[in-house]
């Protein structure tokens, strides 16, 4: 028997799509306004309780493995920068003291270490040391300019607000400008000074209560 | 903005540490919690720790070269990725192996050998809860357990979760959910039955 397909369309037209059920639309509106990724209390305290429990260690032999692999590959540290320890470790009346003072600290620190460089050492990027096919000593004798003296001189911090990072740890980023100072000579005694002014933002861990 | 740098590591005024220490350092901080999901991602133990150490070959070969886009706060995303991918590659091949071998004995074998490859310290928690989780783990769906993982122990945000696995991160907070409370009902009746006191 051929059905009618004008019968079979009005009959299917007759059927209604079925209703999204409460749970369903509860996530789609929690999606759609940004909530659906923050957790109950319920499910923080759940959480807290699996995360007692720790992933294994790696097998000594398997770190000695791994770390066979990293072998003569620098590890990048940015050599500018004062890291700070992790924040469990730290006092707690240091919650309270203004964050410039941490990063004015930070800057006077690294101020300081500039001026305990060797003066006989150039600074040098990653892609010049590659490039670099003689000691700046023997530079210095051709006659091209050594730097003496470096020196920074701080000169703004900015508080610019909290920023969360991907592990759910609050970080105040802090604006710190400041001027680089190069004193630069070449054989014959002749000096050239080189002043740069520098911006750098800053990641300093931060605590919510 | 001319430099963004975290800040969550060693003091660097003076001379940078030897590489290897500093890479065993974080290779002792961070690697649990990788090797974590490589085992979730496989079926053994071994299995995890070879797509574990070849990832961590691509990463090096990549900071090595110069070609690894962004600092230190990108590796461990980049290894997360690495590892699924790594461990999709793997199970391809190995289901393949499995269709012709249907190695039985040697399946048996290996789940012998996984009773002495613990998921999660011991000291951390007491031995029942540690193994019945790694088995209520083990009992939930992929999708859910390796968002868990993640989230829990990786300490990955539902975004750059989302990102390593390709979907939203809507969609790993609603696997995250899910499979939380199906591991909650799940831990639940074992205490129920007396294989979990807590």
């Amino acid at each position: 028997m051929k059905h009618d397909p004008s019968n079979l369309e009005e009959e299917l037209r007759q059927l209604q799509a079925a209703p999204l059920d409460e749970a369903l639309l509860a996530r789609l509106e929690a999606s759609a306004d940004g909530t659906w990724t923050e957790l109950t209390h319920e499910e923080v305290r759940f959480e807290n309780f699996l995360r007692e429990t720790s992933p294994a260690k790696l097998p000594a032999d398997f770190l000695a493995s791994l770390e066979s692999v990293t072998a003569g590959v620098h590890f990048s540290v940015d050599e500018k920068v004062i890291l700070f320890p992790n924040g469990n470790a730290a006092p707690k009346e240091r919650r309270h003291r203004p964050i410039w003072a941490a990063a004015a600290a930070v800057a006077l620190i690294g101020a300081a270490s500039a001026l305990l460089v060797p003066t006989a050492d150039t600074p040098k990027t990653d892609s010049q040391a590659s490039n670099r096919t003689t000691p700046p000593a023997i530079a210095a004798e051709a006659g091209n300019f050594v730097p003496t003296s470096f020196n920074r001189g701080l000169s703004e911090v900015h508080d610019e607000g909290v920023v969360w990072k991907s592990n759910n740890q609050p970080h105040r980023v802090v604006r710190v400008v400041y001027t680089e100072h190069v004193t630069l000579r070449d054989a014959s005694g002749r000096t050239v000074e080189v002043e740069q002014p520098r911006v750098k933002y800053m990641l300093v861990p931060d605590k919510t209560d | 903005m001319d430099e963004v740098t975290p800040m969550t590591s060693l003091p660097a005024v003076s001379e940078s540490p030897p590489a290897a220490s500093a890479w065993r350092e974080w290779l002792e901080e961070h690697g649990p919690k990788l090797l974590l999901f490589a085992r979730q991602q496989t079926r053994s133990h071994e299995d995890a720790k070879d797509i574990f150490q070849d990832a961590l070959v691509k990463l090096v070969e990549k900071v090595r070269t110069g070609e690894f886009v962004g600092g230190q706060e990108a590796w461990q995303p980049y290894l997360y990725t690495a590892i699924r991918r790594l461990a999709i590659d793997l199970s391809r091949s190995v289901d393949r192996r499995k269709r012709r071998e249907d190695n039985v004995v040697a399946d048996a074998a290996d789940i012998g050998y996984e009773a002495h490859h613990p998921w999660f310290e011991s000291e951390s928690s007491d031995d029942e809860t540690r193994e019945q989780l790694e088995v209520r783990l083990k009992e939930l769906p992929e999708k859910f357990s390796e968002v868990i993982i993640m989230k829990i122990w990786g300490e990955r945000t539902f975004a750059e979760i989302g990102e390593t696995l390709g979907i939203s991160q809507n969609t790993a907070a609603s696997r995250y959910r899910y499979g939380l409370e199906a591991l909650k009902k799940s831990l639940s009746n074992a205490r129920r039955r007396g294989d979990l006191s807590i």
